[in-house]
């Protein structure tokens, strides 16, 4: 059984990202009297960023665990949050890239697992990402899983299955 | 693709700032500002009283202060002579032309041109999207060759040459005036429900002015993709397979050919701003191209400034959606290039 943690060190920009997007509405709001529109705007941006500052710290405290039989997720909150995907349940993988640049580069995984134990998310931050996409790829072949054309591109250009598969 | 939102959302908040900064700096460059030119003016014409008022306007809005504090004052981040009071507080500043409130002298017009230009993007994607679609999988058939044509025409002629055309049509051969957006005795007036079905009437010729050369865009577009998608391997394998034509199509042919539409949402819109300025001049229509134009002149900051930042949110906000939908529709890795439009 092989065990993984988002770093420390890999979460510290979203840690500043969700900083920076809490407290400069919150800010303003406490600082400056506002339109109504635009107070509606700063505590939808607040929220959001406390969502993703909150996210960013259970990612933090979750472990992974993937072993032969499958993967699990860890968390802080027990098993209202934990999932659990079986290699031989596995029902679906969808393997995205996202990247907020114009030429697409310096962008980021991620690999969603959907089994009985519901939906697993994980991004490419993880340690051990590629091995992980592997080995549920293994398993979706295995179970003969269509997988979208989509996931198959991300698959074949980031060289985790060959060109000609 | 929450991370991927956070991230977009936090891009586009100091894109907006800088966007800000910048319309700020342009509307400053030119040498002296709107008090100075008319100072200039009353003081070879000897008018005392009027030259006190100016004096006292340049104090009260702070124009004899450092540009930095000029535009955080603007902003509404820094107080001024009342507290905090700029855009984030809802004041858009004072127009030296008009005398007037900024958020008076607009009126609806921003609305008006929220509006036109929403209806015009509209047109453009419910237009070319069928024609699109129906001109690829019916390559070189009449009506593929037709509307080839008809993209032509819309690409080679000028906007305001169109507005020129089909005013001269609707007055001459059906005695109809196509200026305006509304009928005159709706103008000024307050929003009501026969203003709106005026102003739904008018839209009409603008639409089709404005929207046409992007109209014709998209449909050479979509069809050079979808041409393109048809073609591959895997559309092959499932015609043999004996699936559907109708159901090939929608499954994947056209989702992958749909992401330079999609894409096009961001492009699409400063480019019907900038194009529909011309247009409203040409047509009378009361949008903020004609003001902003006259307001850039006169070196009136406050109304440049409120255009301007408008229209550059309008584009932020489209570019944003634009990405969203593409990451939505097709978050593949793209290497050696720009997300395909």
């Amino acid at each position: 059984m092989s065990r993984h943690r988002y770093p420390t060190q890999t979460l510290v920009a979203d840690y500043l990202r969700a900083g920076a997007g809490f407290f400069a509405p919150v800010a303003l709001l406490v600082l400056t009297d506002l339109v109504a529109p635009v107070v509606y705007v700063l505590v939808f941006l607040a929220v959001l960023f406390g969502v993703y500052g909150g996210r960013t710290l259970l990612r933090q405290l979750t472990e992974l665990e993937a072993d032969d039989d499958g993967i699990r997720s860890r968390g802080p909150l027990g098993s209202a949050l934990d999932r659990e995907v079986d290699w031989a349940g596995l029902q679906d993988l969808r393997l995205r890239y996202f990247s907020t640049r114009r030429d697409g580069k310096d962008g980021w995984m991620q690999m969603v697992l959907r089994g009985d134990g519901g939906v697993l998310r994980i991004d490419s931050q993880l340690p051990e990402f590629d091995g992980i996409v592997r080995r549920a790829h293994a398993a979706a072949t295995l179970r003969e899983l269509a997988l979208d054309p989509t996931t198959q591109t991300n698959l074949k250009a980031s060289g985790l299955v060959p060109e000609a598969e | 693709m929450f991370t991927y939102f956070v991230h977009r959302v936090l891009i586009m908040i100091p894109t907006l700032l800088v966007i800000s900064v910048v319309t700020f700096i342009i509307i400053q460059l030119p040498p002296g500002d709107y008090i100075t030119n008319q100072i200039q003016e009353l003081k070879a014409s000897g008018d005392q009283a009027a030259l006190e008022k100016l004096e006292f306007l340049r104090q009260e809005f702070g124009l004899d202060r450092p540009m930095l504090e000029q535009y955080a004052v603007w902003l509404g981040i820094w107080p001024g002579n009342n507290g905090f009071s700029g855009i984030l507080q809802g004041d858009l500043g004072w127009s030296f032309e008009y005398q007037r409130p900024v958020d008076e002298v607009v009126g609806n017009r921003l609305f008006l041109s929220l509006v036109l230009n929403f209806t015009t993007m509209l047109f453009v994607y419910v237009v070319s999207f069928p024609i699109g679609v129906y001109t690829a999988v019916r390559q070189y058939s009449f009506g593929d060759h037709a509307m080839t044509f008809v993209g032509y025409l819309g690409l080679a002629t000028p906007n305001f040459l169109l507005a020129l055309i089909l005013m001269f049509l609707g007055n001459r051969y059906f005695g109809v005036s196509m200026g305006g957006l509304m009928d005159e005795q709706y103008i000024g007036q307050p929003m009501s429900w026969d203003q709106f079905v005026s102003v739904c009437q008018h839209l009409v010729a603008p639409v089709i002015v404005i929207g046409t050369s992007g109209t014709a865009g998209m449909i050479r577009r979509l069809r050079a993709n979808l041409l393109d998608e048809l073609q591959k391997q895997y559309v092959v394998t499932a015609r043999a397979k004996g699936l559907k034509s109708r159901k090939l199509l929608i499954k994947y042919p056209l989702r992958m050919a749909l992401n330079p539409f999609i894409a096009d949402i961001g492009n699409l819109l400063p480019q019907m701003i900038s194009g529909s300025a011309i247009v409203a001049v040409v047509m009378s229509l009361p949008t903020s191209g004609p003001m902003l134009v006259s307001a850039l002149q006169s070196q009136d900051q406050y109304l440049a400034g409120s255009f301007l930042l408008f229209l550059a949110s309008l584009t932020v906000i489209g570019m944003f959606i634009s990405d969203l939908a593409l990451a939505a529709l097709d978050p593949r890795i793209r290497l050696g290039g720009e997300a395909s439009r």
